[in-house]
């Protein structure tokens, strides 16, 4: 029931790994790892879910924030996404049809660099 | 499981994932569910959990989750105890559109009816309570 952020960087493009669960306890976290980098001036970020155990309504409403935050600026966040009961979280919602989804990391960042 | 089984935390977003993990033990446990199935659950007791520590009005409130059993499905109720009025859960609420979708805006409802077989807002006693109720099996049902 833990959360860990870890913040790297690919061909330019900053990527954010989120490990563990991301819930109403823990996802104030995220918030403000994301707007760090929004003010830090990152303007493409991938966030990579691959490692995330659970998500939860508060957690797509931070990863919507994050998203709206970027794409005011011009640039995007896009995500890593291949396991299936996250996937359905973002499936039920319609958000598939919102974010950039890949299946991995080089994918993600390749996309972002082509913007 | 035969007898309800309450677990009964302070409604405080640090306790939701303890009882995440705790319905989710028990339900696996005692009823014939599937991975997809136990993750739904798991999704959907957090996401009633939410709505309630969400909504708890007094300092000392607690967020209390009961667990019944019937023959063919597990019926959980969430609440604080009383003294919260829950938002309905009845009603065409539908999902907001995601293309204008707002951090605030409250999904947790919506999410709970996609995972589970039915969902309710029970007053009882004086207490609103989110009622979930989900289709399973007994373990060592035929």
């Amino acid at each position: 029931m833990d959360l860990r952020l870890e913040v790297t960087e690919q061909d330019g493009v900053a990527v954010l790994g989120v490990h563990g669960e991301v819930d109403v306890s823990t996802a104030p976290r995220l918030r403000q790892q994301l707007v760090e980098m929004a003010t830090s001036g990152h303007d493409r970020v991938v966030v990579d879910l691959e490692a995330v155990d659970f998500l939860d309504s508060t957690g797509l409403g931070v990863l919507v924030s994050g998203l709206k935050r970027f794409r005011t600026v011009g640039g995007d966040l896009l995500l890593v996404c291949t396991q299936r009961r996250i996937l359905k979280v973002f499936e039920i919602t319609g958000l598939t049809k919102v974010f950039s989804m890949h299946d991995s990391v080089a994918a993600a960042v390749a996309a972002a660099s082509s913007t | 499981m035969t007898s309800p089984v309450e677990f009964d935390v302070p409604a405080r977003v640090e306790y939701v994932g303890l009882l995440r993990m705790l319905v989710s033990s028990l339900v696996a446990d005692r009823r014939r569910v599937d991975d997809e199935q136990l993750d739904d659950l798991r999704l959907a007791i957090s996401e009633a959990c939410t709505v309630v520590v969400d909504n708890a009005a007094a300092q000392d409130a607690r967020l209390v989750v009961s667990c019944r059993e019937e023959p063919d499905a597990l019926v959980l109720d969430v609440h604080d105890g009383g003294g919260t009025a829950l938002p309905s859960t009845s009603g065409d609420l539908g999902l907001p559109d995601p293309e204008r979708l707002d951090e605030d805006d409250a999904l947790p409802l919506e999410l709970i009816r996609a995972l589970v077989d039915d969902v309710s807002k029970v007053s009882e006693d004086g207490i609103d309570r989110i009622r979930l109720r989900v289709k399973c099996a007994r373990v060592g049902a035929d």
